[in-house]
């Protein structure tokens, strides 16, 4: 699922947070925001995820602009900034309440995914009583579970321990693999040279610079 | 710490917000009677109630009184139903939800690793007590001053207790007739303190409580159960002619509006709300652990 | 279907977990119905159920600003309806910064919650008086009183009616003791709901307490909360308050409050916003 923004401007209250972005997306590609803090990675995530409309500019998806043709990706899984889950819940229990909605997967595709994400162990346990490592895995299962064709991993390696990067790092290839389009959001230069296609570099909110990690290898 | 705690309180858009209020209210108080009493022309309503250039004395005339129009006077208007009932949220809403926020938000652990707890919570005690005041007194200040540049000063007849609703024994009854302005005064400072108070009683709520909303109306909402209860504690319980008022967003009102203020009443329940207030948040706030 | 859904755990989330808040109204009506017992039973009067709900629900008689007759406001009944609208406040902006970003987006289409959340608010508000209710109708039948929704003029020892009374011996008040006062809250849960999305949570509540409020103190048709009143509906007293332009309005301000926040729904930035 190609993603295009058009000529995309944010203005939040006073604040431009995107500033004339013009950007493709090509499918089946992991694509990587490179930024500091507050440089507009998070708000370009939640206007490919619908969440939020651009001000002016369009953004589409396979040639369906968002907030027009449709409301939302008809196929999309986000891990946000903070995943909020339900406190009175376990892990378990919240994936189901949200696999529910759609439908699409059973409980043992559920199981598979708490294990790729290492929460076999504490899926059973609320989720208040999580670690904000345990919060953050179960943040990445929802967003892979039903195999959607856009994944979106805002700043996915957050409070992860060696394993746990390494398990992101599986889990973004394996969503290559599988045809997803990958877009992705990390702090650690060293994590998105390794695995993006093509790594998009923001600053104020504009497009500043675009490279192609393993080009040299072609 | 203090310095930069009143910044935030004073300085920000949720007190503008409460402050605008409360002043509709006080603003609107003042327009019914400068509106009922002809203040348009205050010549006019001079010439009527004087003659000679002295006060031309009837029992109707000194309720057409300054200190009868002034928000903490008057006994009519919507304006000041709205008022009174409205100071447990107004006052709660600058600042009271800080520490809430702060502690949620993980702010309360930058805080703790640079100063004493003591410090921070006495900091944010006096912050949120005074702008909880201040967006009381405020508009206390625009309504007199609105009232006084339309309605002229009379004292008011002793006599005509019944629509002054000044009983004696009421608190500080003595005082409307010897010192007008210091009554008044004093009902304002109650208020400003009661501003500060519900501001408190809000922010010790914050202790008990972890929802935002509750934080800010739960005081609302108990004032409301503390009016119904007085009326059902006196009916069942108390057979005595002399009963007194209990609710402090009527005993705030220099007028007896239901049941008589007593000083003493009026102290206790200070001394116990601010008890509690302040308690929670040392005791509580100094055990607290955090996140 | 999706919609169905997201009712199903709305209902489960919303309702049946917070069944606290059931039991905080169940103990208001309790306390009143005592109240009021003890008080009839003092004077020797045997009231019928709808008595009982005329003293909880009747609210306050016209007010005239007279000199010497300040206002006092009907606590029984602000603590009615300000506590259901306080119960129900905070669910829905709850949801949409936290929980519900993950479903609303799994849904497809931004309506679908909103109109759960529209569902939710009226059915919470069915359910908080269908508990006052049931404890009301349990309590009368424990104390054998009678479960007819009649009132007689007894009743205005309680509740006076002011100046104006339209004479009766008996009247069955159905629609003013249970329709409008739950279709006032429902209105008003509305009004709420929706301003919480377009403005914040704090500023509906002050909305909500200020028209309930001014309703209490001034007897007008553009003041919702006076349909509530029983005691002011013009079958009691004359140029009260019409219960037919009540049910229209308030159904009014409902679907115009469910359809503008639906407006506004479409095109709102879902934001993980601070409180």
């Amino acid at each position: 699922m190609a993603i295009i923004f058009k000529e995309v401007t944010k203005v939040i209250g006073n604040s431009v947070v995107i500033d004339n972005v013009d950007i493709i997306i090509p499918s089946n590609q992991i694509t990587g925001f490179k930024g500091i803090n507050g440089s507009g990675k998070t708000m370009l995530m939640r206007l490919i995820a619908g969440l939020i409309y651009p001000t002016t500019g369009t953004v589409s998806i396979d040639g369906k602009v968002l907030g027009k043709d449709i409301t939302f990706p008809p196929s999309i899984g986000v891990m946000l900034e903070n995943p909020a889950f339900l406190n009175g819940y376990t892990g378990y229990e919240n994936l189901c309440l949200l696999a529910d909605i759609k439908s699409e997967i059973d409980s043992d595709r559920i199981k598979e995914v708490l294990n790729i994400v290492g929460l076999t162990e504490n899926m059973n346990k609320k989720y208040r009583k999580y670690s904000l490592g345990m919060k953050q895995r179960l943040g990445i299962a929802a967003a892979i579970m039903e195999k959607p064709d856009i994944v979106l991993l805002d700043e996915p390696t957050n409070s992860l321990d060696e394993s746990g990067v390494e398990m992101v790092k599986k889990i973004v290839k394996a969503e290559k693999e599988r045809g997803a389009t990958v877009v992705m959001s990390c702090h650690d230069g060293e994590i998105l040279d390794e695995l993006a296609d093509e790594v998009i570099e923001i600053k104020n909110g504009k497009i500043a610079g675009r490279y192609f990690p393993h080009e040299s290898e072609r | 710490m203090i310095r930069n705690e009143l910044k935030r309180a004073v300085f920000s858009r949720t007190f503008l917000l409460a402050l605008a209020l409360m002043t509709l209210f006080a603003v609107l108080s003042a327009v019914f009677y400068i509106e009922e009493w002809g203040g348009y022309n205050p010549n006019a309503l001079n010439d009527a109630i004087s003659e000679d250039g002295s006060y031309r004395f009837s029992p109707q005339f000194p309720l057409y009184s300054l200190l009868s129009a002034w928000l903490g006077g008057d006994t009519l208007s919507l304006a000041y139903t709205v008022f009174f009932a409205l100071i447990p949220i107004g006052s709660a809403l600058p600042y009271a939800w800080s520490y809430h926020t702060e502690r949620k938000c993980g702010y309360l652990k930058n805080i703790v690793s640079r100063t004493t707890r003591a410090k921070y919570l006495t900091a944010k005690t006096a912050a949120v007590f005074t702008s909880g005041a201040l967006v009381i007194l405020i508009p206390y200040i625009i309504n007199i001053l609105l009232i006084s540049a339309y309605i002229p000063y009379n004292m008011p007849w002793a006599g005509f207790n019944l629509y002054n609703r000044i009983y004696f024994g009421t608190m500080w009854a003595d005082l409307i007739f010897t010192h007008p302005f210091l009554h008044m005064f004093l009902f304002v400072m109650l208020n400003v303190l009661y501003g500060g108070i519900y501001a408190l009683l809000s922010y010790a709520v914050s202790f008990y409580i972890k929802n935002i909303v509750a934080v800010i109306f739960a005081p609302f909402v108990a004032t409301l159960a503390v009016g119904y209860s007085e009326n059902l504690i006196y009916s069942r319980y108390v057979a005595t002619p002399v009963r007194f008022e209990l609710d402090p967003t009527k005993f705030l009102h220099s007028r007896s509006v239901q049941y008589m203020q007593n000083p003493w009443v009026v102290l206790l329940i200070t001394v116990l709300l601010l008890g509690f207030a302040v308690g929670t948040v040392y005791i509580k706030g100094g055990k607290h652990e955090v996140f | 279907m999706k919609y169905f859904k997201f009712l199903r755990f709305d209902l489960r989330e919303g309702i049946l977990k917070k069944y606290k808040s059931y039991l905080a109204l169940a103990c208001l009506i309790l306390i009143a119905f005592l109240d009021i017992q003890t008080k009839a039973e003092a004077v020797g009067n045997k009231l019928t159920l709808g008595e009982y709900m005329f003293c909880i629900y009747g609210g306050i008689k016209r007010y005239v600003p007279t000199m010497g007759d300040p206002f006092k406001a009907p606590y029984l009944w602000l603590l009615n309806h300000l506590l259901i609208l306080y119960f129900t406040l905070n669910y829905t902006p709850t949801d949409l910064n936290g929980f519900g970003q993950q479903t609303i987006y799994r849904s497809g289409g931004r309506l679908t919650w909103w109109f759960s959340k529209c569902s939710w608010q009226i059915i919470a508000s069915v359910m908080y008086y269908a508990v006052s209710w049931l404890c009301l109708g349990a309590l009368s039948a424990l104390n054998g009183i009678s479960p007819s929704l009649e009132i007689t003029p007894t009743v205005f020892i309680y509740v006076p009616p002011g100046s104006g009374v339209v004479p009766f011996d008996r009247l069955n008040l159905a629609s003013e003791l249970l329709l409008l006062p739950l279709l006032t809250t429902v209105s008003l849960g509305m009004l709420q709901l929706t301003l919480s999305i377009i403005i914040k949570p704090q500023v509906a509540y002050i909305a909500s307490a200020a028209i309930l409020i001014m309703s209490s103190h001034t007897q007008s048709p553009l003041l919702l909360g006076n349909y509530a009143m029983a005691v002011r509906s013009d079958r009691i007293i004359t140029e009260g308050m019409n219960a037919s332009a009540g049910i229209v309005s308030m159904i009014a301000l409902s679907v115009i409050c469910a359809a503008l926040g639906a407006l506004k729904f479409r095109k709102y930035d879902i934001l993980c916003k601070e409180e």
